[in-house]
């Protein structure tokens, strides 16, 4: 082992002792800045992760659409979709806002058709079990399926019998009529665990919406599924120049495109606070280590005397600086694992369950490790902690043996 | 006497230096010397005479206004900084006053280091280090740290280490400054003897005429020169 490598580890864990109060305190203040940088991009990928799953599992992957207007005979177009590759499920729906009654209390959910008849649909909703207390099977054309934070506001229980008023009813008070509400059965709840829908939404039978819609044997939009690992803006463009006026296509991105770039902004800026972290702890451990070139400026000289040369005296420090990033970049990633381990009651302790779903949507803290992120807090961490070697580095070279032995 | 004998020589080396107020302080004014392989030479003089300067300037730590270093022939201010360090490694041991030992290393890593430093840390010299430390007293005390021993231990430890390159020369400067006279005595015996049996050249830079008396060759520099005591 080269001679400098081993008075920087001996430095950093001297004979005798595990390791030095500055080794120990150096790493650890790394240690809580990757931590800190590393468990955020952790958390802020799982929310973009988790918000992207739901948004496909509630909305679909290509919505089709006729300029607002409702869409009839595509009986033809949506067997053909059917047919294409990548495509997982088509199905024609029905969406839009209605009010509901509960015990005397408008509610205003956005409703949403499911076809009970071909049972055909593009949210795993049997799949990933998002009806409790109930079934989607449950569903018919007199009954509903409410959202469980919808239902838990307005104390909305399964068998409960709620009015829905559509718009089109409108058109009958224009008409001096009385519009009858449609008085719907609570069958079930959904639960996604995605607050904005678990809070805003409602399903009831194809034909029951195209009936409070008027629509006829119409419907809203032709929504697709994809097979998981396809390029969704891909296949949309693709399909966009496939189909004929005045279809539209969108994609579940671009329709959430701002709030999607909302998550990756956050996730930019926090990184960008945290980082401060770690530039405190080097600049902590620059200070740290040019107080000990100054502690030891006799053994410095002495070694120079020896027949060290300046660039190795150099490399002693600069090699301390790396080291301590390194551990720290290590130590970092092990606290992160362990700390986005036991989230759940961390996050319980600290903000509380509710502010996460108020802001987030989320019940759960959702948390992705991805390995870019760790080797970009790692890096980061270890070329800052190099760096802060340097200047007790370039003291410790430029310090003439003659001058540092004599040095009280 | 044969030159092939002298291993370090001095000629005519002068250095001053500015004082804070502008006033020029000629330290040394051609001061000179010669070593021969084995001998014991004590340097004494007045504080602030020049010793140490004369001794870094020998060394190759400082450089002279003007005059001639040679190490076994060699003229050191013809070597580029490397190749001096490396040359000085091989060449010359120091004991200082203040011991600087490395506090994070034990007494064998201590000695060891200018084996490692000089790249010559093997299974062998390894050994010698050893053994030089049971020379010098210490073999009980290798495992320890400098935080972990007096004084007198300290000093054996760093003369331990200026030998254990088996150098042409070990430069000492004031080595039992910082010991009780008991002590000192002890040390200063034992480095002396140390020495002559491994027919190494000393230097030693004392105010003690009693140590310097035990020298083969006896200088003192007096305003700027090296005279025969």
């Amino acid at each position: 082992m080269k001679w400098w490598l081993y008075i920087a580890l001996k430095q950093l864990f001297p004979s005798g002792k595990l390791v030095s109060f500055f080794a120990a305190v150096s790493v650890l203040g790394v240690a809580l800045g990757v931590l800190g940088l590393f468990g955020t991009q952790s958390v802020m990928n799982g929310f973009h992760e988790q918000i992207g799953k739901k948004l496909r599992d509630t909305t679909g992957d290509i919505i089709i659409r006729n300029q607002g207007r409702p869409i009839y005979d595509v009986g033809g177009i949506v067997a053909r979709l059917k047919e294409t590759e990548g495509v997982k499920a088509v199905e024609l729906t029905a969406r839009g806002p209605v009010m509901m009654v509960v015990n005397n209390v408008p509610v205003f959910p956005m409703l949403r058709s499911y076809d009970t008849i071909t049972q055909e649909s593009v949210l795993p909703i049997a799949e990933n079990e998002y009806v409790r207390l109930g079934s989607i099977n449950d569903l018919d054309d007199d009954s509903i399926i409410i959202g469980y934070g919808m239902a838990r506001n307005n104390r909305i229980m399964v068998g409960d019998t709620v009015e829905v008023f559509s718009p089109t009813m409108l058109d009958k008070i224009k008409k001096d009529e009385v519009p009858m509400p449609a008085r719907l059965n609570v069958a079930g709840l959904l639960y996604t665990d995605y607050s904005e829908v678990d809070t805003n939404v409602a399903l009831v039978s194809l034909r029951r919406m195209r009936e409070l819609y008027n629509l006829g044997d119409g419907s809203h939009a032709i929504v697709l599924r994809l097979n998981d690992g396809i390029d969704v803006d891909a296949f949309a463009a693709k399909l966009s120049k496939e189909m004929e006026e005045p279809f539209s296509v969108t994609t579940w991105l671009t329709s959430n495109e701002a709030f999607l770039r909302i998550i990756k902004m956050e996730k930019v800026m926090m990184s960008l606070i945290i980082v401060l972290i770690i530039i405190v702890a080097s600049f902590s451990i620059c200070i740290s280590l040019y107080t000990s070139v100054l502690r030891k400026t006799r053994e410095i000289g002495l070694i120079g005397a020896m027949g060290a040369r300046p660039v190795q005296i150099a490399l002693t420090y600069c090699f301390q600086g790396f080291l301590i990033g390194v551990l720290g970049g290590i130590v970092g990633l092990g606290l992160t694992a362990l700390v986005l381990h036991f989230r759940e009651p961390i996050v319980e302790l600290v903000v509380g369950r509710e502010a996460l779903v108020e802001f987030y949507h989320f019940a759960h803290l959702p948390v992705k490790y991805e390995l870019s992120d760790a080797l970009y807090a790692c890096g980061f961490a270890i070329v800052l902690c190099t760096f802060a070697g340097f200047l007790p580095a370039i003291r410790a070279a430029r310090l003439k043996s003659s001058e540092a032995m004599r040095n009280e | 006497m044969n030159n092939l004998d002298v291993i370090l020589a001095a000629e005519d080396v002068k250095k001053s230096f500015r004082s804070p107020g502008g006033e020029v302080i000629e330290v040394l004014r051609g001061a000179g010397l010669s070593v021969l392989r084995g001998e014991s030479l004590s340097l004494r003089g007045e504080s602030g005479a020049g010793k140490s300067t004369f001794l870094n300037i020998i060394a190759g730590l400082e450089s002279a206004d003007s005059g001639a270093v040679s190490w076994d022939g060699t003229r050191i201010d013809e070597l580029s900084n490397g190749r001096q360090a490396k040359l000085r490694g091989d060449f010359m041991g120091f004991v200082f006053q203040n011991y600087c030992l490395v506090p994070e290393l034990t007494a064998l890593q201590n000695v060891e280091l200018a084996l490692r430093i000089t790249g010559k840390l093997d299974k062998n010299s390894s050994e010698y280090a050893r053994d030089l430390l049971k020379t010098v007293g210490l073999e009980k005390r290798a495992k320890h740290l400098p935080s972990q021993m007096s004084g007198g231990e300290k000093q054996r430890v760093a003369i331990a280490r200026a030998i254990v390159n088996r150098p042409r020369i070990i430069l000492a400067d004031e080595p039992t400054g910082n010991l009780d006279e008991e002590t000192g005595k002890h040390v200063m015996n034992m480095f002396l003897d140390l020495c002559a049996q491994k027919n190494t050249a000393l230097l030693l830079i004392t105010h003690n005429p009693d140590f310097a008396r035990k020298t083969s060759r006896r200088l003192v520099l007096k305003h700027g020169l090296v005279v025969e005591e």
